[in-house]
């Protein structure tokens, strides 16, 4: 269901504004969301200055740097720092990404740091992916087979591992998900691109074998046909995968099988 | 809600026909545009033109239900909205009908 604004307790007040440097030139202000579920206050937007001189060149550099020197009740989700862990996904100058790969000097002016949107939000920058999960889950992320041969690897021709190109790469860190409107809307009902985009990953794999279950289980109005190709979710990609053409070929796939 | 790909094939089927249907009613009624009445209705009496004015309302109608069915389940999704948006359609589709087969069968009284 549509919601046009924010709950009441969940509207952004203005937050604290840290001291900025003097001493320094190359000073880059960064806005970060701020909310604590034990102080029963609204989420907040603090303002931080970071020496750029004195910091890596990634946006996950400066919040570390903010963690350690500033303020260290900042929370966020962060570990791999390069892209493949998928943890430190977040909502950057209103673009969904992984903070470990935008560069800070991709940016002009203040930096505006928010969770990902539409989700639950823990604390910080930290969302509640419960839902993400068990949507992931729900597809089966697994081959599924039914004979005994062949009893040892179950190989594939190097066409057909070329057919999970662009589908294997996924993190899951939920960027396109949370960048969909549709999802937003209907995120209970909605699989979502994330998900779809791996139900699509075991459905082309040559060795499924229960690929036509995958198909009929996928036929729902809401689970699959909420996708309007909006094309947020293939805009959103930190790893510039297009969760939205695997949605339209498991589409085709469907329509071949009706 | 089952049955996605029906739907999702049944626009797409209901819109590639509509692209011809739609460039026959603007030319029709910009070639008609400004006639008095009683031509326009004998020239959509005529066997071709009725037919294709049948199929177009229908796929219009049929086009429109399918369409706004979209918006309310991704809006505000209620089953009792979805049956209003059917029973609407369908007194557009009867109304639509019952004018053009008057104009067809009858004629201008």
């Amino acid at each position: 269901m549509v919601e046009l604004r924010l709950p009441k307790n969940s509207r952004v007040t203005q937050g604290i504004t840290w001291e900025k440097p003097s001493d320094v030139e190359n000073v880059q202000e960064v806005r970060i969301y701020r909310y604590n579920p034990e102080d029963n206050e609204n989420p907040r937007l603090d303002t931080f200055y970071v020496d750029l001189d004195k910091c890596g060149p990634m946006i996950l550099d400066a919040l570390i740097k903010i963690k350690n020197e500033i303020d260290p009740t900042l929370t966020f989700r962060r570990s791999c720092r390069e892209g493949i862990c998928g943890s430190c996904s977040m909502n950057i100058g209103g673009v969904n990404t992984l903070a470990c790969l935008k560069g800070i000097n991709e940016f002009k002016g203040p930096i505006n740091i928010y969770p990902l949107p539409h989700l639950p939000v823990i604390k910080d920058l930290v969302p509640d992916l419960k839902q993400f999960y068990k949507q992931h889950a729900s597809i089966k992320p697994w081959l599924e087979t039914f004979t005994d041969e062949p009893k040892e690897e179950w190989l594939q021709s190097e066409a057909d591992r070329k057919e999970l190109d662009g589908l294997y790469e996924c993190v899951m860190c939920a960027c396109c998900s949370t960048s969909c409107p549709s999802y937003w809307w209907n995120g209970d009902k909605y699989l979502g691109p994330a998900a779809l985009l791996h139900a699509y990953r075991w459905i082309i794999d040559s060795r499924d074998q229960d690929r036509k279950a995958r198909l009929d289980e996928l036929n729902d109005s809401f689970k699959l046909y909420r996708c309007h190709t909006i094309m947020n979710c293939a805009k959103a990609c930190p790893k510039g995968l297009n969760p939205a053409k695997a949605i339209a070929e498991i589409k085709k796939l469907q329509l071949q099988n009706s | 809600m089952s049955d996605g790909i029906k739907h999702w094939k049944y626009s797409r089927i209901s819109s590639i026909v509509l692209i011809p249907l739609t460039i026959w009613f603007v030319a029709f009624f910009s070639k008609n545009f400004g006639m008095p009445f009683e031509q326009v209705a004998s020239s959509l009496s005529t066997p071709l033109n009725s037919l294709l004015m049948f199929t177009f309302i229908t796929a219009t109608i049929f086009h429109l239900q399918q369409g706004l069915q979209v918006i309310i389940e991704d809006y505000v999704y209620k089953r009792l909205w979805i049956n209003l948006n059917i029973i609407f359609c369908s007194l557009l589709f009867v109304v639509s009908i019952i004018s053009l087969g008057k104009l067809v069968l009858v004629g201008v009284l």
